[in-house]
């Protein structure tokens, strides 16, 4: 079975046939996609971080799980689901750039999506076939997809609060992720698994999801883009939350911080459970690397904002010093 | 102590001593980052400042560390290609 290494190949492999594959206009807003996401880059580590979504292994723990079971996935169609993973994540990332960009009229980014799904159902059509209860599962899942974005886009131009429910609702935006995996299942006729699956991406998705929105928590303030986290700290205490991870520090409980982790840590908690119910035991190193980042979260947060206010303090220092004797120079021009 | 006018922000009235003390102890630092406990870190340092001076120190370390938070954040950010939304 494939190692990171070799996933790593097999997607940077895709992407680069579908860029030869597009007209020049087309393939000049891949390359800047596949430039903004850091895609086709050296680093392999960028590719299979424990907070991001485990969008190219997912395929193959899947792919490992039914091969427990005696049924073997032939590298082709494997590396073909690999190809529907880098190429769907581009056609989603690509859509929600475009719904988060300002200039509306600019088509490119729907341009190139379209140009990305059709290479990526070509790459389907490979393993699944013509299967009515793949295709049916798939148009479901984008029509939910599609739904999703059109509520993201009206929860944006209101003021209508962002609750979990909303924000369970909004993230249907990553039900594709779960399309290769599915055709695996589909292909083996292990079809029952579908369900573990699917909650295992849908937490897992949320788990991530709310990391990020933790971390975007000032970015998306100052943007005016809310999120669930956004409008669960409020305007007034987002300003005192470093008192609280300060405190925190010193062994004091609760505060949105640690609420916004623990939700985190459940939803993780939840991804973990479905991984174990559907027997993926090839997760559990990458279950257990998240579950330890989101552990220490508080403690690495403590840390780095201890040696920042140190940092801050000690440029404030020089800056001042540095101000006074600019003083000082102007005092004894005018002498 | 440092004794520059107020104007440029958080570059303010900190006094050399806490800043030379918490850029060796980092306990020493997060008692100073910690209103509840500054206090005890400036009478740690033999340090006797007027209320004024104390009114300009809380103002100054309390903007620094909302900042300081903020990069944490900042800092702990994934950056993977797969970072959703």
């Amino acid at each position: 079975m494939l190692d990171r290494h070799e996933i790593k190949l097999h997607v940077d492999r895709h992407l680069k046939k579908a860029r030869a594959a597009m007209q020049p206009r087309v393939r000049s807003a891949f390359d800047a996609l596949v430039q903004e996401r850091g895609l086709l880059s050296a680093d392999p580590e960028r590719y299979f971080g424990p907070l991001g979504h485990p969008v190219f292994e997912l395929p193959v723990w899947v792919a490992r799980r039914l091969n427990n079971e005696g049924i073997e996935t032939p590298n082709e169609a494997l590396s073909d689901l690999l190809g529907v993973s880098a190429l769907g994540y581009l056609h989603v990332r690509a859509q929600d750039d475009w719904l988060d960009g300002p200039a509306k009229e600019e088509p490119t980014l729907i341009a190139v999506a379209e140009a990305l799904i059709a290479v990526s159902i070509r790459l389907l059509a490979s393993v699944v076939g013509t299967s009515t209860r793949f295709w049916g599962f798939y148009s479901q899942v984008f029509n939910a997809y599609a739904e999703s974005l059109l509520e993201t886009a009206e929860v944006r131009r209101t003021e209508e609060p962002i609750s979990r429910s909303v924000f369970e609702r909004l993230l249907k935006q990553s039900g594709p992720l779960i399309i290769p995996s599915a055709a695996l299942l589909d292909r083996a006729d292990r079809w029952q698994l579908r369900q573990p699956l699917e909650e295992f991406v849908q937490n897992a998705t949320a788990s991530s999801q709310l990391f990020n929105d933790l971390t975007d928590l000032y970015l998306d303030r100052d943007t005016g883009h809310r999120t669930w986290t956004t409008d669960a700290v409020g305007e007034l205490a987002a300003d005192e939350l470093w008192l609280e991870a300060a405190r925190a520090a010193k062994g004091m409980p609760g505060g949105a911080i640690q609420e916004r982790i623990s939700t985190a840590l459940t939803f993780h908690e939840r991804s973990a459970r479905a991984a174990r119910a559907m027997e993926m035991t090839a997760a559990e190193g990458w279950l257990k690397g998240r579950q330890a980042a989101l552990e220490s979260l508080p403690g690495t947060l403590e840390r780095t904002m201890v040696a920042t206010f140190v940092r801050r303090m000690a440029e404030s220092g020089q800056l001042d010093l540095s101000s006074r004797n600019r003083g000082q120079a102007k005092k004894g021009m005018t002498q | 102590m440092t004794t520059a006018p107020m104007g440029d922000g958080y570059l303010s009235d900190i006094p050399g001593e806490l800043v030379v003390r918490a850029q060796q102890d980092m306990d020493f630092a997060l008692k100073l980052l910690n209103r509840d406990t500054r206090m005890d870190a400036v009478s740690d340092a033999g340090l006797e400042l007027s209320e004024e001076q104390i009114d300009a120190l809380h103002a100054s370390l309390d903007q620094i560390a909302g900042m300081s938070f903020q990069d944490a954040l900042q800092t702990l950010k994934d950056v993977g290609v797969t970072r959703m939304m």
